[in-house]
């Protein structure tokens, strides 16, 4: 195993936190600045969704103008897109998330209140991942390009193609019937189960691949072939010495996972009826909930950015020439 | 890793306990006893009955209730009014019910009854619309007047409409933020007692509600959860796990027709799915000429498409008004039978005449349009397209979101589209917004001199037959210059479990989701 380099001096580790805070604030404003002209690119706006759910009001054309100016300028949406952008990066930044359109709520207040939920599920559903993948990774490495290795990257395959959508409704209805799930309700651990299984699956094929191909790297390595040479059983190599320095590319995968699951998992969380952020952004979506919308976008962005930074900074702070798991994941 | 892992995940889930993330933490199941449970595609956003996005849904779930109520046959009869009577062509009296008390136990006179028309005019632009005109003046404390700008014989439909729910002003003036459960203050036979916006709403009898209690077990607490996937709806319903399901997809309806302990209810809605053409379009000028129009209307098989389309749920809708239940002449108005050969000999008049490669032309110019459909109406306009092929007639169909449906409408840059007014309520109304020269549902801008004139006669004739054969002769003229094509209402499809007894098929899906009446089994 080759010698791992000193650890980081007090100025070193400031001067990298101090980079990398910088470039992430950077990241944030701009995506800050796409998340907004994105949604407000997409066509229509609130006011239509509420004049059409009010159908059958008899309404002329001047009439129709006349609610839709004033609803325009009650919602602010009446001043230019740059002036939007300013003063909603402005309340951003002190804190006032804005308010819904459709419940009158503060954006934030809805979101600490759906978070939970979606955390709890990101983390069923990484653990879910975590032990699948670990568990088909051991049995492909063992052989590879063997039988089983070959079955199991079909499986992954298969696994990877079939869409979330698809894969959870199948497992609704096998669990509805099979074992009587509960579709609709409060994030309850009898009703998180079954989400966090679907979105374990969609994760784990990526897992796994990496660190099936990084446990094969490690046992080629002399420090691996060494043990063996001194007696030491296949079983004993693979745990005591391979598995460890194997899983590192993987952690540092899972972390990027992790952030994905909390934040994109949208459309599990809409075909199990989840009460997470995921499910609350497909909604403001489709009522055009600009400050909802905007706001879970810049949250999913900055969950994202923070954790790629942070296992970027921490990866480069423990092995400064970051070859490793590089090299792994390559 | 997974101890740390299982220890995160039930921490989380405790927080969103405490958090309240699942609203009141209710049962999803059918439970037993006086409890009822709806899986319902929305419920409402805010407790405000004066916010425009949750009115319906108050009335649907029985929080809330108006002066009237618009009846399954679509006639009106009186709800928190003991009468609505027409006194003169521009004066109505409305005489409230003795004894009834908000939610609170304030008492419902007329003076809480102004306050609060009053208020939802100010808080509601399309409340303010509805009552724009009207002077609502207190004679006693039971005695209501209203005055109108003129002669104004709908005027109990009006008072009818959902937006105009009465509600006890005080209860919601002086917040700071939105309405909660405590603030709820209406006069329905259900009150509030817990509230997830957009997830959870939970309800319990009204214990001093004016109307009979029912007989047998009736609802004494209700579940309301929004379920916005409707493949799970449909899977909530077959597997039996909510009393009532609403809007349940085509799709599921016949694996929902064999399910065991529950009926599956297909009361067409009262309103119809009408292709809206546009006369000024630049793509397809064919569409000015009011024949092309006719013969594309005889052409429509309705009973096809009401069969492949509605999968059942829905019947055909020979003209626009035949889908509200006050007017059954509506039935026979119209394009009453599927007309082919019709349909090609006024195609052959207006010179769009079939070539050999079964295609119509005029002078080298195919007979070609686009429509745009959304929402439910994907299905109808697949089998539009196939029939009006047959008519050598080429449709270039695309479903969308609705928004990009209303932007094509601005820009002017469409051929056809699917809509679907509400037939009931203020008629000739209803007929001016599409017909007439300034109605928001002219969409393709047709000036029709004969409108004004029978909109007035038909609120002003001094008899009901008179003002009845006015809105009728709307009808045949919005048939005869086919603004748009009707097709057929718009299916309700409803999931009512067995032990649930009281479901009224209404053709206003907010008038029928939770009876008072109900009783239910086990």
């Amino acid at each position: 195993m080759p010698p791992l380099p000193s650890p980081p001096s007090v100025r070193t580790v400031t001067s990298a936190l101090a980079r990398e805070t910088a470039v992430t604030a950077g990241l944030l404003l701009a995506a800050s600045v796409i998340v907004f002209a994105l949604v407000r690119s997409a066509p229509g706006d609130p006011v239509d969704v509420q004049l059409g759910e009010a159908g059958g009001i008899g309404l002329s054309h001047a009439d129709e103008d006349r609610i839709r100016a004033e609803r325009l300028a009650e919602l602010g949406l009446d001043r230019s897109i740059p002036e939007q952008y300013v003063r909603w990066l402005a309340r951003m930044a002190g804190g006032d998330w804005g308010t819904s359109y459709r419940s009158g709520q503060p954006v934030l207040t809805e979101m600490l209140d759906r978070l939970p939920a979606s955390l709890a599920l990101g983390a069923a559903g990484f653990a879910v991942a975590l032990v699948l993948a670990v568990a088909l990774a051991l049995l492909a490495s063992r052989r590879p390009d063997g039988p089983v290795d070959q079955l199991l990257r079909l499986v992954t395959l298969a696994t990877v193609a079939v869409p979330s959508f698809l894969l959870g409704t199948l497992a609704l209805q096998v669990a509805t019937g099979a074992v009587g799930y509960r579709i609709a309700g409060p994030a309850t651990v009898d009703r998180l189960w079954l989400p966090a299984l679907v979105l374990g699956l969609a994760a784990m094929p990526t897992m796994s691949r990496v660190l099936r191909a990084s446990l094969i790297a490690e046992r080629g390595r002399l420090y691996a072939v060494a043990a063996l040479a001194r007696g030491a059983s296949p079983g004993r190599t693979l745990l005591r010495h391979v598995l460890r320095p194997a899983t590192a590319p993987v952690l540092i995968l899972g972390g990027l996972a992790f952030a994905s699951l909390v934040t994109g998992s949208i459309i599990t969380e809409a075909v199990f009826t989840w009460p997470g952020v995921g499910l609350y952004a497909v909604e403001a979506i489709s009522a055009q909930d600009y400050p909802v919308v905007q706001a879970y976008v810049l949250l999913a962005t900055a969950l994202v950015v923070v954790v790629n930074r942070g296992v970027d900074l921490g990866a480069r702070l423990v092995d400064p020439r970051g070859d490793a798991s590089a090299e792994a994941v390559a | 890793m997974s101890r740390t892992l299982t220890a995160i995940v039930a921490g989380l889930l405790l927080l969103t306990a405490c958090g309240g993330a699942g609203g009141s933490g209710a049962s999803g199941g059918a439970a037993p006893g006086g409890e009822l449970t709806l899986a319902v595609a929305r419920i409402n956003a805010t407790l405000d009955p004066a916010e425009s996005l949750t009115t319906s849904y108050l009335r649907s779930y029985g929080v809330g209730e108006s002066l009237a109520k618009i009846q399954a046959d679509g006639t009106v009869a009186p709800e928190l009014a003991a009468s609505i009577e027409q006194t003169a062509p521009d004066t109505w009296t409305v005489l409230l019910r003795d004894g009834v008390r908000f939610h609170s136990g304030a008492p419902v006179d007329a003076e809480a009854v102004r306050a609060s028309l009053e208020r939802t005019a100010a808080e509601n632009e399309l409340a303010a619309n509805l009552l724009a005109g009207l002077t609502v003046t207190v004679a006693d404390p039971r005695t209501l007047t209203v005055r109108t700008a003129g002669p104004s014989p709908f005027l109990d439909h009006t008072l009818a409409h959902y937006e105009l729910q009465i509600h006890n002003v005080a209860a919601y003036q002086g917040r700071t933020g939105p309405a909660g459960p405590d603030d709820a203050d209406l006069t329905g036979a259900f009150r509030v007692t817990g509230f997830a916006p957009e997830r959870e709403l939970t309800l319990e009898r009204n214990p001093d509600w004016w109307g009979p209690a029912p007989g047998g077990t009736g609802v004494e607490t209700i579940t309301v959860q929004q379920v916005g996937d409707p493949e799970a709806r449909a899977q909530i319903a077959a597997a039996g796990q909510a009393d009532i399901v609403d809007l349940l997809p085509g799709s599921a309806v016949p694996e929902l027709r064999a399910a065991e302990g529950l009926d599956l209810v297909g009361a067409p809605a009262a309103n119809t799915v009408t292709v809206y053409l546009n006369p000024a379009s630049p793509v397809a000028p064919a569409l000015a000429d009011q024949r092309v129009r006719q013969a594309l209307a005889w052409a429509v098989d309705r009973e096809e498409v009401a069969e492949i389309a509605g999968e059942g749920l829905t019947e055909p809708a020979a003209s626009w008004l035949a889908s509200n239940p006050a007017f059954p002449q509506a039935d026979q108005q119209g394009f009453v039978r599927h007309d082919p050969a019709l349909a090609a000999r006024l195609l052959d008049e207006a010179g769009w005449v079939l070539g050999p490669d079964g295609r119509r032309a005029k002078d080298g110019q195919p007979l070609a349009f686009r429509l745009q459909t959304w929402g439910s109406e994907g299905p109808t306009g697949e089998v539009l397209q196939a029939q009006w092929d047959a008519l050598g007639v080429t449709v270039e169909l695309s479903y969308v979101d609705d928004t990009l449906v209303q932007q094509a409408r601005e820009r002017g840059d469409w051929d056809a589209q699917t809509a679907a007014f509400t037939t009931l309520g203020n008629v000739p109304s209803l007929f001016a917004v599409q017909m007439g020269p300034d109605g928001s549902g002219n969409y393709g801008r047709f000036a029709i001199p004969q409108v004004a004139g029978l909109v007035e006669r038909a609120n002003t004739a001094p008899t009901e037959q008179e003002r009845a054969a006015a809105v009728l002769e709307l009808n045949a003229l919005h048939a005869e210059v086919v603004p748009g094509i009707p097709v057929h209402p718009r299916p309700q499809a409803t999931a009512v479990a067995d032990r649930v007894h009281g479901f009224v098929a209404h053709p206003l899906q907010y008038e029928n989701l939770v009876q008072p009446g109900y009783t239910l089994d086990g």
